[in-house]
């Protein structure tokens, strides 16, 4: 440097040494990796006090212990010459004689070169540049004057190659996730006493550890061995961050690695691209996918345009998508995606990332947005090699993987060696079958691998194109965690020169996969169609069906099944991957057969999850009927899986509401004829427990859509948004209202009350009524504001018993008729409304246990009542005095259906009709001799067809003439178990029953079975 | 087009600044693609010494936090009130499940109750947390007098199955009467 200094100064005199041209180098960003492409970046910087501009910049790295791999300039730079011979670059500014060009005094820039360490057995701290042979100048006339550099621009060889992942990248505050950190010792010898630093969490999101790491301490790992530790965290607060780790044992180290971005929230997103190498103009697929983790669907479900962020002359150019465009309904707790195709262009080493987001709207019509998060990076290189599969099972048999080479060089590719890649986990590899055109292979001792070589100059691979070359492992090594490892490639070209590249190949572990999220399955004539929720932990999923039976095997980690293929007894209907569909129609059915299915969801791994959907062993199939066209043939049938024989809610001529034992709420559309007639509207409501209570439907304020007010078998109310199902709220502010709520509530609609009702609630009023089991006298009835859910009064004097059919709301006395159980205190009570906080204006305490609630008899204005005995009654709703009574004749477990002046009652052995008498004040039977049904339920009255429907524990759904009580037709409908009080359509056209069933389907019938 | 204008003096300076070397350069043409000298083959380069390519040193893995034992479910039933048996008297199955071993961190624990008739009835999820030399507690309420239970007459053996992340662990059974 000494030399080249003072030459300069002789050359140009004495005005140029007075000119202090200065300039400094320091390395801003990288470590250098044995046998790994690492880069480099520094930091160039013009101290001049001069103009001197610098134009051109010179960058060597010292002969040993590296190789050059290749440069990428800043911007208005390029790389002029990569010289890997002499291993020296040098940029230059572009126009670089022109005005502006380079760096004037006091700017600086960044230049990226890339390099492979050669292995060592220890890593080499001060690693150094040659700085005889670096330096900056410019070119064009400028002072030449420039000192030798100053600054920091040492680093270090480290022998440990590291990779940070996490097992999700989007999840909410509270959620955990698992963070691996996996070393590969790239070292020339057996390291020991290998531990991990805690890991770093930078960003705006916030964890807590909940264990690990998990080894602390690896001995005895292997050149080009793997190993992996990781850690519990669990999400503390919402935003996006990332994890940062590194490992050492003294000797060797690991450079700080960062995972991908994690996004924590109620609405968060990630980004996945794929590959992540790619040659110049290659294609690559971008997924934006956003997780609803609000506890209602969202809506309006839409990407935004990703932002692009590259280094070098790195571009992209979208070329599909987004599909789909939009999603329409977004379920709580699962994830969709957004696809996009885009070629990406730059000289080898550039690099560009994506940054995406998504957009939603929720229940109360505010729009969500997630974090921008960003993808991995993809980087154009001359050459990539991908791994066929690139994901194998850990402790799996012999193995073969397929490695694709493209050549995206100028230069004919003339043979190539597959490198080695850690042999604890790929044993003995031994070469497949070459290409044709190509010789046996043979070994490679440097590098280590399987050398395959081009036989003539005609099979050379050439520019452009691609080959398979195969590898046979004898078995997959047992792998304690998910361990991705590099399978490294080294090609020789025709002028003798060499490139690198590499592909990943993860070793994974079978972990827990969540379920499909409430699969659903709508049989139609000849068609089964399904729709489900993806959960986020999801790659692809597997349907199998079986004819009469249930599928008996479930699929194995690692393996695909095409649909069409056979596993066990059954047939694969239907298998996706990298995809986030959400329905299927399975057609070319039998009608009348029973067809089992199973679903499976899948991971990028190929972990399935245990098929429990929608409940384990004996339940974990949907079983689906195509219905034939016969008469007594359903029109469809919905299946959920689970008990739904709770009436159903119609809303006439529009759609069908469900609740089931599933702890959620279903919706079904209502339509003329196929192909959605009976799909669902929504995708069901999740509720914190399991609704028994039929919903209470209402169109609220002139809405068009009903609100259905429900309760669970936890104790929460809700309110279910009938157009969307969203939960419109949670009452009393989420707070449960007792133990359990079994019984059906009741909605006060303001407008039809009376003007003091309306001057003292400011708004229409549902009651909810509890069922406490721990203290029996604890339970009360609650009146919430429909429009919030805000409790407006709770009536809980102390010797309230168990409530578990509906109250009665009268709106003319602005009375609320309570029945319950008799253990705590009377059972029977009339509450003021217009006086919440005064003693009931009647109460009861002798009528035993009244488990089916308070009906209204319109026709002669009495509130009718049942007690566990049968032993009926009616109370005068003005005056409240007691009208008649009368013993039905044996126990009634369902609600008294009042018609006319009559009522129905259904025994433990059938359907009565009863007729009152106010005049003499008695209730007499009508029907001389009722069929016997076995349990049957409540019945549904079709007074225009003089009709009644009803169903029964058999399983039948039969129809009984309203004058005689004789059975006219019957329909078994479910073989297992027994069905619920039908509802009816009577909307033109579109005349239907609608039951639900034990063993989980609600199914339409003709009336006129 | 970027012409430079190299005057013999600059020529020599550069040569006494960097040394001159063959490296070939193309600044003549600053749009142009980057000129690559190439090394030859790694053959020719790679000047460390080779090392035993294949060292049998066994791999171990050492745990401070020891790694979780193996899964158990270990599950109790009670019908309560104490004493009851009939439909109408229990007002909730109880149902409480040891949880020893397994991952650590939070996981889902589940029971699915099966219906005399052979139905899975309904399926309860909670969370427990995993963590080293713990048993976690996981319980569940089936409510029986006055729902769906009652009403169907649902009397007879019933069975329950616990799961842990959705794979099952265990099974015990209870009895309603008539």
């Amino acid at each position: 440097m000494m030399r080249s200094y003072l030459g300069l100064m002789l050359l140009l005199g004495p005005a140029a040494m007075a000119q202090n041209n200065d300039w400094s180098i320091t390395r801003v960003a990288g470590t250098a990796v044995m046998n790994d492409v690492s880069a480099l970046t520094f930091r160039v910087a013009n101290a001049s006090t001069s103009r001197d501009a610098i134009r051109s910049f010179s960058i060597s790295i010292p002969a040993a212990p590296y190789d050059l791999d290749g440069a990428t300039a800043p911007s208005g730079w390029r790389a002029a010459t990569i010289d890997r011979k002499s291993r020296q670059v040098t940029f230059l500014a572009l126009n670089a004689c022109g005005a502006g060009a380079g760096l004037p005094p006091g700017s600086s820039a960044d230049f990226e070169i890339r390099v492979v360490g050669v292995p060592l057995a220890a890593d080499a701290a001060n690693q150094t540049i040659d700085t005889k042979r670096t330096g900056v100048t410019d070119p064009c006339g400028g002072a030449l004057a420039f000192r030798a550099p100053t600054g920091a621009w040492t680093w270090t060889l480290v022998g440990l190659q590291g990779e940070v992942t996490t097992s999700l990248r989007a999840l909410d505050v509270n959620d955990q996730v698992t963070v691996s950190l996996t070393v590969t010792n790239n070292s020339t010898v057996a390291q020991s006493g290998i531990a991990p630093a805690a890991p770093t969490i930078t960003g705006s999101a916030a964890f807590a550890l909940v264990s690990g790491p998990a080894p602390s301490l690896v001995n005895g790992l292997a050149i080009d061995g793997s190993a992996t530790f990781t850690w519990i965290y669990r999400a503390t607060a919402g935003g996006s961050a990332l994890f940062n780790a590194s490992a050492t044992n003294g000797t060797v180290s690991s450079p700080l690695n960062s995972s991908l971005d994690v996004n924590v929230g109620v609405f968060p997103a990630s980004v996945l691209v794929n590959p992540r190498v790619t040659v110049n103009n290659g294609t690559v697929t971008l997924q934006v996918l956003p997780t609803n983790n609000t506890s209602t669907a969202l809506t309006n479900v839409a990407p935004m345009v990703p932002t692009l962020i590259a280094t070098g002359s790195a571009q992209a150019t979208q070329l599909t998508g987004p599909t789909p465009p939009t999603v329409t309904s977004l379920a709580s707790r699962s994830t969709t995606a957004f696809t996009t195709t885009w070629r990406v262009s730059g000289a080898p080493g550039d690099r560009i990332t994506f940054s995406g987001r998504a957009t939603a709207t929720d229940f109360n019509g505010a729009t969500l947005t997630t974090s921008p998060v960003s993808s991995a990076t993809v980087q154009v290189q001359e050459l990539t090699i991908t791994p066929s599969p690139s994901v194998v099972l850990t402790g799996a048999g012999a193995t073969q993987i397929a490695y694709t080479v493209a050549n995206g060089s100028a230069l004919r590719i003339t043979g190539l060696v597959l490198m080695t890649p850690d042999a604890t986990l790929f044993s003995t590899p031994t070469a497949g079958t070459p290409p044709a055109g190509w010789t046996p292979a043979t070994t490679s001792t440097r590098p280590r691998g399987i050398r395959f070589d081009a036989s003539t100059t005609a099979s050379y691979l050439q520019p452009g194109a691609s080959q398979t070359f195969i590898i046979n492992y004898t078995s997959i090594g047992v792998a304690t965690s998910t361990t991705p490892t590099t399978h490294r490639l080294h090609v020789f070209y025709e002028d003798l020169t060499t490139g690198r590249s590499g592909g990943t190949v993860t070793v994974a572990v079978p972990r827990p996969i969540p379920e499909l999220i409430i699969p659903v399955a709508v049989a139609t004539t000849g068609r089964v169609y399904f729709s489900w929720s993806n959960p986020t932990l999801h790659d692809g999923l597997l349907i199998l069906r079986t004819l009469g039976a249930v599928p008996n095997t479930a699929p194995a980690a690692g393996r695909r099944y095409p649909a069409g293929t056979t596993l066990g007894n059954a047939t694969v209907v239907y298998e996706d991957s990298m995809s986030f569909a959400t329905s299927f129609a399975d057609t070319g059915l039998t009608n009348g057969a029973r067809y089992y299915y199973r679903l499976f969801n899948r991971d990028e791994y190929g972990i399935y999850s245990p098929g429990n959907v929608p409940a384990s062993s004996p339940n974990n199939y949907l079983l689906s009927i195509p219905p034939g066209p016969a008469a007594t043939d359903a029109y469809w049938c919905s299946t959920v899986g689970l008990p739904a024989i709770q009436q159903p809610f119609t809303d006439l001529g529009a759609a069908v509401y469900q609740s089931s034992n599933g702890s959620f709420f279903t919706s079904n559309v209502i339509t003329a004829g196929a192909p959605i007639n009976g799909n669902e509207k929504w995708r069901p409501s999740l509720t914190r427990g399991v609704v028994q209570a039929r919903p209470t439907a209402q169109k609220l304020g002139g809405a068009t859509q009903p609100s259905l007010f429900v309760g669970d078998q936890l104790g929460y109310a809700y309110r279910i948004n009938g157009a969307t199902g969203a939960i419109d709220w949670t009452g009393n502010g989420g707070v449960a209202l007792g133990e359990v709520i079994q019984a059906q509530s009741v909605v006060a609609m303001r407008s039809f009350t009376s003007t003091a009702f309306q001057a003292l609630y400011p708004s229409d009023v549902v009651f909810f009524a509890t069922r406490n089991s721990t203290v029996r006298s604890s339970n009360s009835v609650r009146a919430l504001r429909a429009d919030t859910g805000a409790q407006l009064f709770s009536y809980q004097p102390g010797n309230l018993d168990q409530i578990a059919g509906p109250p009665l709301f009268d709106y003319l006395g602005s009375t609320l008729w309570v029945a319950s159980l008799s253990t705590a205190g009377p059972s029977l009570r009339v509450l003021n409304l217009l006086t919440p906080g005064a003693a009931p204006l009647l109460t009861i305490s002798d009528l035993g246990d009244i488990p089916t609630g308070v009906t209204r008899q319109g026709g002669v204005n009495q509130a009718l009542v049942v007690d566990r005995t049968g032993l009926a009654r009616g109370y005068s709703l003005a005056t409240r005095a007691q009208a008649w009574q009368l013993n039905l004749g044996g126990a009634v477990s369902t609600p008294l259906v009042a018609y006319l002046t009559d009522f129905f009652a259904s025994t433990a052995t059938g359907v009565q009709r009863f007729h009152i008498d106010t005049v003499a004040g008695t209730a007499t039977a009508v029907w001389a001799a009722p069929a016997a049904m076995r349990l049957p339920t409540s019945v549904r009255i079709d007074a225009v067809a003089g009709k009644l429907f009803v169903g029964d524990a058999d399983g039948y759904l039969r129809r009984l003439d309203i004058a005689t009580g004789a059975i006219e037709a019957s329909v078994l409908v479910s073989t297992v178990g027994g069905i619920s009080m039908p509802s009816l359509d009577s909307t033109a056209g579109l005349k239907r029953l609608y039951v639900g069933t034990a063993d989980g389907r609600l199914c339409a019938y003709p009336p006129s079975f | 087009m970027f012409k430079p204008r190299r005057s013999p003096v600059i020529a020599i300076a550069l040569c006494l600044f960097w040394g001159c070397s063959d490296t070939r350069r193309a600044w003549n043409d600053s749009l142009g693609t980057v000129e690559v000298v190439e090394a030859p083959p790694p053959d020719a380069l790679e000047s460390v010494p080779l090392v035993p390519l294949i060292q049998n040193v066994p791999l171990e893995q050492i745990y401070l936090e020891p790694p979780p034992l193996p899964l158990r479910h270990v599950v109790q039933v009670a019908l309560f009130p104490a004493g009851a048996r009939r439909l109408e008297e229990v007002q909730r199955v109880e149902v409480t499940v040891d949880v020893e071993g397994g991952a650590y961190g939070s996981r889902e624990v589940s029971v699915v109750f099966v219906s005399p008739q052979g139905l899975v009835w309904e399926r309860q999820a909670t969370r427990i947390e995993g963590k080293q030399g713990t048993t976690q507690l996981a319980t569940f309420w089936l409510p029986v007098a006055s729902t769906f239970i009652d009403q169907q007459r649902l009397s007879g053996h019933w069975q329950l199955n616990t799961l842990d992340q959705g794979v099952e662990q265990a099974s015990a059974t209870f009895a309603l009467e008539e």
